[in-house]
């Protein structure tokens, strides 16, 4: 179930089905409500999940944003917010919809979250991960029947081939029979597969397109979701392994950003107002967060993604403080060649600017301790005590500053 | 259905196969661990992975996780079958960038929202070293409690840290963790 969970949630293209209505709930003798049934545990889970980010007024505010950009599904979408450093959002057909914090702290404006909303409901409305499902499930089961029958064949081989030592060519043949037919099984899975996420790229572009038409109804700025493409752009150039071009399920963000800006300037063209991205307030919503959602973030990422991360927390205008601690830390962890220093300069920004946690002044004693500047260092652990006076490592700084004294 | 996916899982599965789960007892007793010797007072289920595991009931309700000596440099954590993860231990580190990046390694594969809430220096065996307690959450969601004691020697780091489900299985083996802290004897 752990591997197909997010099969079912993603989007990919079947035999047709008819858009979602209102209030969609399917007849209980189809196999659609089969698969509601299985997300609908999935969804259970989530009550009672750790990972799900429990707090009034970031759910209301996003439950807002998701029936203003999509006033026609707003009662049928329930919204989760995830624990995850990654810039990820899924949408399962019975209305479950997951946004990781890892994308809420990559986005600048309310408009852009707007935009993924808007894709996400896209992929609900034109049903596309049911279309998925009963296509995969065809597509399995007739793999199953072909592996079945050439496992038995490729069995039957080796059993022969083996029986016919006595004639080495024969049993050679035989045998090098039955390898052909396994490597052909793994490449009709991998057809499968890749046919799949072909599809895929259709729905995700239908998606898309909605999402946008979506945007300019609500009257945002549909620009934004050129800006989110362009982010994940700068994403995926650091996300190894890359896959090959004809294996992504999604569309390359590349094309993506291209198609928002063409979309947008053709809606600007079509509709009176230009839309509004309501940064302030989204900022301001997000706020509580940041600290934590970066600190999830940092420790689910390599090095390069988190210098992404970081760049982006100062392009969207993120606490000077917060940014450069989380970016010492990030040197700190690294500690490659000359990373040191950067450490130490951050730190010393992050300890003079808005936003510094307190953590700061002690990495800053730190780090001024290796530098053989003990002085100085006494006195960052000392601002430290004083910063969090009901600190867990209380005891352990405190010792440090008897020990510089 | 999960005869469909028990089929896709095996065959995408097939390749890299050849890793096995290799378990072995802990017997009560005395045990040389190289630089140092432990006793414990029950058996435990022993997985030789870095850090090396021990569990009773199994690693969702409580778990002994051992660092015996990461040389400065080398990366604190490695499981079976999968490639090191976590941070670079470096041997000039200080008690508190030791926790944040064992907890760090720890969020990859078993921790959830870790959060210190005690640390300070205390003995490991004959040397100088530190305490710390957490409080975190399971990948599963479980409210877990854990507490650790470690020290660098050597420049190598040496560290147990045990963890428990909130619930019950913390408070059932902590008096045998804390026996094994105490028998740490050269």
């Amino acid at each position: 179930m752990a591997w197909s969970l997010p099969l079912l949630l993603a989007g990919c293209v079947s035999q047709p089905v008819d858009d979602a209505q209102q209030r969609h709930r399917p007849a209980h003798d189809t196999d659609e409500a089969g698969l509601w049934q299985m997300l609908e545990r999935e969804e259970y889970k989530l009550h009672t999940s750790t990972a799900v980010i429990r707090d009034e007024a970031l759910q209301d505010y996003l439950e807002s944003v998701l029936c203003r950009v999509a006033p026609a599904y707003c009662g049928d979408i329930r919204l989760y917010v995830l624990r995850g450093p990654h810039f990820d959002a899924a949408m399962a057909p019975n209305g479950m919809l997951l946004l990781f914090s890892g994308l809420l702290v990559r986005l600048e404006n309310e408009a852009q979250v707007a935009a993924i909303l808007g894709h996400e409901v896209g992929h609900y409305a034109k049903r596309h991960s049911l279309e998925q499902w009963r296509r995969l499930r065809v597509r399995l089961a007739a793999m199953e029947t072909a592996s079945t029958v050439m496992s038995a064949g490729a069995d039957l081989a080796i059993a022969v081939g083996t029986a016919a030592r006595g004639s080495a060519t024969a049993g050679r043949v035989l045998r090098n029979a039955a390898r052909a037919q396994m490597a052909l099984h793994y490449s009709f899975v991998l057809a499968t597969f890749v046919e799949q996420l072909a599809y895929s790229r259709e729905q995700e572009r239908e998606a898309d397109e909605y999402g946008v038409s979506q945007m300019v109804a609500a009257g945002y700025n549909p620009g934004a979701a050129a800006a989110v493409w362009d982010h994940l752009v700068q994403v995926e150039v650091l996300t190894e392994p890359r896959p090959p071009r004809f294996l992504r399920s999604h569309p390359l963000p590349e094309d993506r950003k291209q198609r928002a800006l063409s979309q947008a300037a053709k809606n600007r063209a079509t509709v009176p107002q230009t839309g509004r991205d309501y940064r302030d307030r989204f900022l301001a919503h997000m706020a509580p967060f940041r600290d934590s959602w970066l600190r999830v973030a940092r420790q689910g990422l390599d090095p390069d993604l988190q210098a992404l991360l970081m760049a982006r927390q100062r392009q969207i205008g993120a606490p000077e403080g917060l940014v450069s601690f989380h970016e010492a830390s990030m040197y700190r962890v690294r500690n490659g060649k000359g990373d040191a220093a950067r450490a130490m300069e951050a730190l010393s920004r992050a300890v003079r600017s808005d936003g510094c946690p307190a953590e700061a002044f002690r990495d800053y004693g730190f780090a001024l301790w290796d530098d053989m500047r003990t002085a100085e260092a006494r006195r960052a652990f000392e601002d430290y005590l004083a910063a969090a006076p009901g600190a867990g490592d209380r005891a352990m700084v405190a010792s440090y500053v008897a020990e510089l004294q | 259905m999960r005869r469909v996916a028990a089929l896709l899982g095996g065959v995408l599965l097939a390749a890299p196969a050849g890793c096995t789960y290799s378990y072995r007892t802990i017997e009560p007793g005395t045990h040389d661990l190289g630089r140092y010797a432990i006793t414990t007072p029950v058996a435990w289920s022993e997985w030789l992975a870095r850090p090396t595991v021990w569990t009773v009931h199994g690693e969702g309700l409580e778990y002994v996780l051992h660092l015996n000596g990461v040389a400065d440099g080398q990366k604190m954590f490695m499981e079976l079958g999968r490639r090191e993860t976590g941070h670079r231990f470096l041997a000039s580190w200080r008690a508190s960038e030791v926790v944040d990046a064992f907890l760090a390694g720890m969020s990859r594969r078993r921790m959830n929202a870790g959060r210190v809430v005690k640390l300070a220096p205390a003995s490991f065996g004959p040397w100088q070293g530190f305490g710390f307690e957490v409080e975190f959450e399971s990948p599963m969601g479980m409210p877990m409690r854990g507490t650790g004691r470690a020290a660098i020697i050597d420049d190598e780091l040496h560290l147990f840290f045990y963890a428990g489900a909130r619930e019950h299985y913390y408070e059932k083996h902590l008096p045998a963790f804390e026996a094994i802290l105490a028998s740490i004897a050269t």
